[in-house]
Parts: C-alpha cells; sequence; structure tokens
C-alpha cells in the first residue's frame, strides 16, 4: 500500500492492549492496524490510567511529581511501520467524575507536549471523554478532530452534568464523532439533537486476514471470550452448558478470559461436577484468542450489552458459528445473517434462552446456515479495507483517488 | 540492561513483575523497591530479580544512620523543644511517637502504609537509605516509576540529582530499547 504525501495522524487513546491486559482496547489496535497503511504517519498517545487511593493533598503531591517527570520519562517507542507510541500514565482516584477525568487525561498530553499543540492537522480519539476532550483541548486550532465511540459507559457519562456539557462542547468542535454502531448513535442522537449530523456510524475493524484450516463440523466445543463479570452473563452460561453437557458429554466449554468471576465459576463449575469439561484459559493476546476461535466450534456471547460486539464478528471471520444475545451490537453486526452465522436469544437471567438456542442451532446445524455467506457478508461491513476507507474519506477528504490509495 | 523498578505502592505489582522478570530474562538486571509485598506477588518474581523492601533497608542500615534520624534526631528535637509548661506534653508525643516507629519498625512494617509523601519518617529516611543502600552502590540503565505512589520519590530523586544514577527514566520498562 502506498500513502499519500501529507496524511500525518495524531491518535488518543485511553486503551491499547499492555502486558497484563492483553486484550484491553484490542478494537482500538485493530483500527490502528487497519488505518495505519492509508497514512504518513501515526503518533499515538496512550494515556494509561493508573488507579490510586490517596487523598487529596497527596493526590496533588503525585500530580506535580508526574508533570514533573514526563518531559523525562518521554519515550517515542516504534509500534510498526510508520507508527510511533508514547505512553503515558494518568494517575486517577476513585470516585472522580468523567469531567474530572478527562480534563486529567488532557493535562498530561498536555505536558507531554511542552504546551504546545499536536502538530497534526487530523487528530482521532477513542472515546469521547476522557480522550476526545484530550484531543480537543491539545489539537492546533485549525486541526480537524475526529472520535470514535465505543464507550459502555455512555449512558452514565451522559448523566453527569458536567462530562455531558463538555460532550457537547466536543461535539461542536470535532469534525465528526463515529459511533460504532446504532446501540451508542442511538442515545448519542437523543442527548445531542443539534448535532446529529456530526454522529456518524463507523464500525470497528476486524481482520479476515485468516481462516480456519478444517471446517466446523459439529457444536462441540464452546468458546467464551471476554471478561468474567457479571454484565457478560457468564454465570448464565456455564448453567446452560451444564444443562446441555448432561444431554451430551462431549460438549466442552473454555472461559478464555479473566475477571472478578472467576473464583465463583471455578467453584461452581466443581459443584457441578464439570471439572473434566471447562477449561479456564485465563486472559490471553488477541492474536492468541483468535488462534483459540479456529480450534473450536462455537462461540457462544450471552453478554448483557454490547456496543458493537467485536469478539462476535471475530469469531464469524474465523468461521465460527456464534450464539449470541440480542445484545445490542450484535443485532446491528448480524442484520440479515443472522441464520447464516447463528443463532440470537434474549437476555436472560436463567439459562433456558442460551439453552433452547443452543438446541435449534445444533438442530439445523450445518445445512441451515450458510456461514461462508455470513463471513463474506461481515467482511464487506467490517474488513479493515472497508473500516480505513470509511477512515480515510473523513481524514483527508480533499485527496483525490483516496480508495486507491487506502485499497492499493 | 540494569533497572530499578520503583513499586512503593505496589498498586501496579503484576505489571512490575511480568517486566522485571523479562529484564532478568534477557540476561539484565532488575532491582525492584517496594514498601510492602505479598507471598503470592514475590514468588512471582524470577529469583534473579532483586526484592528491596525498604522496612529491610532501615533494618540493615549500617551504623546509626537510621537510629539518629528514626529516634535521636527527634529525641533531640524534642529536649530543646521540650522546655516550660509544654515540656511534659511534648515528651509524652515524643514517647508515643517512638514507640510507634519502633514497634514499626521491629514488625518490618515501618513504611506499610506510608508510601507516598506527607509523612516525614518517610521523607527524611527513605530517600537517604536507598541513596546510601541502592543508588549509590549500583547505576542503572533505567528507573522506571512503576505507580502513582513511586512519583514523587522519582521527582525528589531527579531534582537531588540522584537520578543521573539511572541513564534513563520512564513508566514501563517497554518504553525503551531492551
Amino acid at each position: 500500500m502506498a500513502a499519500a504525501p501529507g496524511r500525518d495522524v495524531a491518535v488518543v487513546t485511553p486503551w491499547l492492549p499492555t502486558r497484563v491486559r492483553p486484550a484491553m482496547g484490542a478494537f482500538v489496535q485493530s483500527m490502528l492496524d487497519a488505518t495505519v497503511p492509508g497514512c504518513d504517519s501515526m503518533d499515538v498517545y496512550h494515556c494509561d490510567e493508573w488507579p490510586i487511593d490517596v487523598g487529596e493533598e497527596d493526590r496533588g503531591r503525585i500530580d506535580g511529581a508526574l508533570h514533573e517527570l514526563i518531559p523525562r520519562a518521554r519515550h517515542w517507542r516504534p509500534a510498526g511501520e510508520r507508527v510511533r507510541r508514547l505512553h503515558l500514565p494518568v494517575p486517577l482516584t476513585f470516585q472522580l467524575g468523567y469531567d474530572e477525568i478527562a480534563r486529567r487525561h488532557a493535562a498530561v498530553v498536555r505536558t507531554a507536549l511542552d504546551g504546545r499543540p499536536l502538530p497534526q492537522s487530523v487528530v482521532h480519539a477513542h472515546v469521547g471523554l476522557p480522550s476526545g476532550w484530550a484531543a480537543m483541548v491539545n489539537a492546533r486550532p485549525d486541526a480537524r478532530i475526529f472520535v470514535t465511540e465505543h464507550a459502555s459507559y455512555l449512558d452514565k457519562l451522559l448523566d453527569q452534568p458536567g462530562s455531558r456539557a463538555m460532550y457537547d462542547e466536543l461535539l461542536h468542535r470535532c469534525s465528526g464523532l463515529f459511533a460504532v454502531g446504532e446501540a451508542v448513535r442511538r442515545p448519542l442522537v437523543a442527548a445531542f439533537p443539534h448535532h446529529a449530523d456530526r454522529i456518524t456510524i463507523v464500525p470497528n475493524a476486524v481482520s479476515f486476514a485468516d481462516r480456519r484450516t478444517e471446517p466446523v463440523t459439529q457444536l462441540h466445543r464452546w468458546l467464551y471470550a471476554g471478561r468474567l463479570i457479571p454484565a457478560k452473563g457468564v454465570t448464565t452460561l456455564l448453567e446452560a452448558f451444564a444443562q446441555c453437557h448432561a444431554e451430551n458429554g462431549r460438549l466442552t466449554l473454555t472461559f478464555a478470559g479473566d475477571g472478578p468471576l472467576l473464583k465463583t465459576l471455578k467453584e461452581r463449575t466443581a459443584e457441578l461436577g464439570l471439572t473434566g469439561a471447562v477449561t479456564y484459559a485465563g486472559m490471553l493476546r488477541h492474536d492468541e484468542a483468535l488462534a483459540l476461535m479456529r480450534r473450536h466450534d462455537l462461540l457462544v456471547h450471552p453478554s448483557h450489552f454490547e456496543t458493537f460486539g467485536m469478539v462476535v464478528v471475530e469469531a464469524a471471520a474465523a468461521g465460527l458459528p456464534v450464539l449470541v444475545t440480542r445484545c445490542g451490537g450484535p443485532e446491528e453486526s448480524l442484520a440479515g445473517i443472522e441464520s447464516d452465522a447463528g443463532e440470537l436469544v434474549a437476555i436472560e437471567d436463567a439459562p433456558d434462552a442460551l439453552v433452547e438456542g443452543y438446541r435449534r442451532l445444533r438442530d439445523r446445524f450445518p445445512h441451515g446456515m450458510d456461514l461462508a455467506k455470513a463471513r463474506a457478508t461481515l467482511a464487506d461491513r467490517y474488513s479493515y479495507d472497508a473500516v480505513a476507507q470509511a477512515h480515510a474519506r473523513a481524514w483527508f477528504p480533499a485527496t483525490p483517488a483516496l480508495d486507491a490509495v487506502v485499497t492499493a | 540492561m540494569r533497572v530499578l523498578f520503583l513499586a512503593l505502592g505496589s498498586t501496579r505489582m503484576p505489571t512490575v513483575i511480568e517486566e522485571a522478570n523479562e529484564v532478568a530474562a534477557r540476561g539484565g538486571s532488575a532491582v525492584v523497591l517496594v514498601t510492602i509485598i505479598s507471598t503470592a506477588h514475590f514468588h512471582r518474581f524470577d529469583p534473579k530479580v532483586r526484592i528491596v523492601r525498604v522496612a529491610d533497608i532501615v533494618q540493615t542500615v549500617p551504623g546509626s544512620m537510621a537510629w539518629w534520624l528514626l529516634f535521636k534526631g527527634p529525641e533531640v528535637a524534642t529536649h530543646a523543644a521540650a522546655r516550660g509548661p509544654l515540656r511534659g506534653q511534648v515528651r509524652r508525643v515524643h514517647n508515643a511517637y517512638a514507640r510507634r516507629i519502633a514497634r514499626m519498625a521491629r514488625r518490618g512494617t515501618a513504611f506499610k502504609n506510608t508510601p507516598v509523601e506527607g509523612n516525614p519518617v518517610h521523607q527524611d529516611v527513605f530517600d537517604h537509605v536507598l541513596w546510601h543502600t541502592v543508588l549509590r552502590a549500583e547505576t542503572f540503565d533505567l528507573m522506571v516509576v512503576a505507580d502513582p505512589m513511586s512519583m514523587p520519590m522519582a521527582q525528589r530523586l531527579v531534582r537531588a540529582r540522584r537520578a543521573p544514577t539511572a541513564k534513563k527514566i520512564a513508566f514501563t520498562v517497554d518504553a525503551v530499547e531492551h
């Protein structure tokens, strides 16, 4: 791929995969991977939130020390061709409002820039607050600012008057806000109808580069990939699996992820006598999780809410049928190909919906679905090329033959 | 590469463990300075990683330095201040202080809850013993400020020109080539 001249982009994000949380911000990393081929250079400001539990006075001392240290501890690190990354800690005490958190992100970026504005003419932020605000405060007056919104905490943020006002100001200043789906766009348009024309849908990017060598032949090996928290419905999943396993002892389930429910899930697994059938793989790197998908037969995603549901699209890209709740993003991403890709079920605390959904899927597999069609349809919507073109059209609108540059 | 990790808050210990172990695995040397460390975390470090507990430093400071800073100095100050009608009150305060510090030092938890500034004992003793027992004796290619609690101390080291002991400062070992 060849890049046209003058395509320099700054990206500000609170999330990127890290050593101990390799799955965190995988969607941001995918967007970077997808869009960088169309750029000359990309500077990524990773504002990493570090929690602290101290009083106001000590927090002030820590903040003072941080801003004095940043100029000495500021090291740009190459992160691939044309990309470099700057890691910046943002110490945060608990109970801060979203407005204050955003101001702290902005201050850290400003210090890293020695008070000067970001030099790029295009600045892209991941989530409106905190990073969109940090981008806006530090951008050149003539810079074009874009934001990808995929925060699951958007409703809470909009409930706080201070952060809501900041979001309004950000929308006023930015050139475009990309919601990753209707589940994100709808509340934003409802909250800011006067900015509706700036809020468009540009989904997360998903790699379709790899596909499994052996097609799925039976739905025996279940996989869950995500955090082990109540909002993801993982306890319901375990109960549903227990019922299905009672009908077919060859079924297995792998939990790929970590979280506060891990201990509870393990204890319940033992109580159910499923220790030999359920595996806890822990937190995996994104590439490891994708490889795991190619070794399983069914992705089960029982979440209560998803702004996009990237893992569902990634599973379909890996040739995996999906059993997923109607939790926001997946209805949209699988629209028109629901029965080809798998089965959508209602969100319930009881396992019945998942169990019934699995039975329906099992009974019509493989002839009642078309995984190849689902994969091709999703590639048209969410592949790196598709998403990169959408970004490039927004970032560099004056450049002719834009699509040729990005897809060359 | 020789790396000093300041991890006084222990709030990002999994990251510190990963990074220090990797430094050791690559043939470098890693020293991790902590105030307190759980047994679980301690055993996850590569045996080649040197863990330095602040309480251990204080207890092993040779000679009278720690004694002076912790006990004798305040005692001399108390004698100077304890005059007139306030004499009894000042002495009671000092005795309470001395008992508390002695008890904490004996238990090895003298700095358990004092990883940030605001505590004079922490500031006076901590930097001094670190300098004399770790920094002065070794040179480091990199000092990693691994959690927020360590930032004030790193700032003081920089201001006191003791940080040049480490050629670079970073917030993660991944920020530099190693």
